[in-house]
């Protein structure tokens, strides 16, 4: 869990001050430097670390401008999805009944369509673009949290705090809200982090396929589609982007899986 | 177990029909701009998109093209392409088997390899062995498809050269040699999957009162792994296998593309990228077909195995 911390910790901070601390323009050519001898994007040299792509952009400024893409997006979108699913969670959970059936049929065919697949299509018919992006990777993205906080809040509901809440006459807002969501947290907690290393790949993905951010500016994903047809003269082109989509993602895994092992300390 | 079946049955119906229907929400409704505009292409005159509209039956009140999409998808009529005018079921039909056959490869490699290293690292609980192949198993999960991939294909295809770059090969032998490097990428976060599943479950099994009285009856190491312990861990990872078949399809897309295999998530792929929304469609409906029918029979072979889920 502490390497996973520090992984994203890091990468937060550079998806902040990426942009200040990128050498370049992202979105610059340099085409004075030119190609390599074998017709290759140039390697690292001092002006360019890490190298230019094949339109002669730097790759480490593109790198540190295009990780507030991805955490933007992995962030928003999951703060999208983490919302709807917590409210239908517990709605579902406390309520039961018609509402709950309701809730999880529609969980149940949300989950019959192939969740990339109808991602690609939503956004291909509502045009690429980060916000299409982020509002279908929100707005599809919470069923697991749905169910998850529904299972929690139906053993939630029959204990004795929430007898007493009802007992004392409490609404259903505020016994809801006030009362049975903060013993839902950890949890939520645990999918929450593990949603953002979901999400961030499917963005990845989306940005790879040509259906993210559109150019000039840097996504990981996407950094690695243009430099795919270099990938034998310069394959740093597709696995340094592709590695920082990586530790990412492992960052936000390591750190939900140290999570559980803290607030569900029975594994 | 009648009662589950028939009601089980129901709900699977149910489900296709609002599957479809979500597809036509896909493709009537949220489209951000006119599909019969963009059927003609950019530079054809009004009265071609026009006609185009008529044709489609665009020009209609919506329940009556939802009707009319209905009633064509329950006859098995998906279109056809805006692009080259097949029927799209043609399509499809030539695509279907070229992923079957990488997703195959897929799962046997998902099992062959996920389900002993979870079983050894459970036997070996905290140990380097379980820490190595645990810390594995989560970078194959956090690695995206298409960085595997290209690793893959770098590694093994350019570096030493032992299978095709990309595309089919010739002959039987040719698309069985091409298919490797796709199954491998399609099945590495799988079967990263697999393992851990696989761990936590014996985990779990290891402690039940079974295998201690097993091994009290002196039977052998082997038999008490093999006969109780793996035997009972199977069960949900099996179900798992069916629900899998959804991240697999998603797998594809991004596998078929960077391979240019030509199954259907490369169909689909191409189909975004020229908007031939019938093509489109088509992918995903019968990719939610393929899903719901599978956790059917994930659900009616689980309550075969398990009566508890049955009787409930």
């Amino acid at each position: 869990m502490r390497v996973g911390g520090v992984l994203v910790a890091l990468v937060l901070l550079v998806a902040v001050f990426g942009p200040f601390l990128a050498p370049m323009d992202p979105a610059a050519q340099d085409i004075a430097a030119g190609l390599s001898a074998n017709g290759a994007p140039i390697g690292p040299s001092a002006a360019h670390l890490l190298g230019t792509d094949p339109l002669g952009r730097d790759i480490l400024s593109r790198l540190l401008v295009g990780a507030r893409i991805s955490m933007l997006v992995g962030v928003l979108a999951t703060t999208i999805a983490l919302s709807i699913g917590l409210v239908v969670g517990l709605v579902a959970g406390y309520f039961r009944g018609i509402v709950d059936t309701i809730a999880m049929r529609a969980v149940d065919v949300l989950m019959s369509f192939p969740f990339l697949l109808l991602c690609i299509a939503l956004v291909a018919v509502r045009e690429p673009g980060i916000d299409n992006v982020l509002m279908v990777l929100g707005l599809l993205g919470w069923t697991t949290m749905a169910r998850v906080v529904r299972g929690k809040v139906l053993s939630e509901r029959e204990k004795e705090y929430v007898q007493a809440a009802r007992a004392l006459g409490l609404g259903h807002t505020r016994i809801i809200f006030r009362h049975i969501l903060p013993n839902v947290v950890g949890p939520v907690m645990v999918l929450a982090t593990l949603g953002v290393a979901a999400t961030i790949l499917a963005e990845s993905v989306l940005s790879y396929l040509g259906l993210g951010v559109p150019p000039p500016t840097p996504s990981w994903g996407s950094m690695i589609s243009e430099g795919q047809a270099w990938y034998r003269l310069a394959p740093r082109l597709i696995f340094v982007p592709g590695i920082c989509i990586l530790i990412t993602v492992l960052g936000f895994n390591l750190l939900g899986e140290g999570l559980r092992d803290v607030l569900d300390p029975k594994d | 177990m009648i009662t589950f079946v028939t009601r089980r049955l129901l709900w699977a119906v149910l489900t296709l029909w609002l599957v479809v229907s979500g597809t036509f929400l896909l493709a009537y409704v949220l489209p951000s701009s006119d599909p019969a505009r963009m059927m003609a292409g950019p530079h054809a005159s009004k009265e071609v998109v026009e006609r185009i509209r008529a044709d489609l039956y665009l020009d209609r009140p919506l329940p009556e093209q939802y009707i009319r999409y209905v009633s064509h998808v329950a006859r098995g009529d998906l279109g056809r392409s805006y692009k080259n005018k097949e029927p799209v079921t043609a399509a499809i039909r030539r695509s279907l088997p070229w992923t079957a056959l990488i997703a195959v490869g897929a799962s046997i490699f998902q099992i062959l390899v996920g389900v002993p290293i979870g079983v050894i690292a459970a036997l070996h609980k905290r140990s380097t062995v379980d820490l190595g192949a645990m810390s594995l198993a989560l970078l194959g999960i956090s690695a995206p498809t298409f960085l595997t991939g290209l690793a893959i294909m770098y590694l093994f295809g350019f570096q030493f050269g032992w299978f095709p770059l990309g595309g089919l090969g010739d002959g039987a032998l040719g698309a069985l040699r091409s298919a490797v490097m796709p199954s491998l990428t399609l099945g590495i976060a799988g079967a990263a999957y697999y393992s851990r599943l696989t761990r936590g479950e014996y985990l779990d099994i290891a402690q039940q009162d079974y295998m201690r009285t097993a091994r009290a009856k002196g039977m052998t190491e082997r038999r008490v792994v093999l006969r109780h312990g793996l035997r009972n861990a199977l069960i949900p990872v099996l179900t798992f296998f069916g629900m899998d078949l959804g991240a697999m399809l998603g797998g594809a897309v991004v596998t078929e593309t960077i391979f240019a295999w030509p199954g259907i998530g490369k169909l689909a792929i191409d189909s975004v990228l020229q908007q031939d929304f019938p093509v489109m469609l088509g992918t995903v409906l019968v990719a939610s077909i393929a899903i719901v029918l599978a956790n059917l029979l994930v659900d009616l072979l689980y309550a075969w195995l398990d009566p508890r889920i049955r009787l409930s």
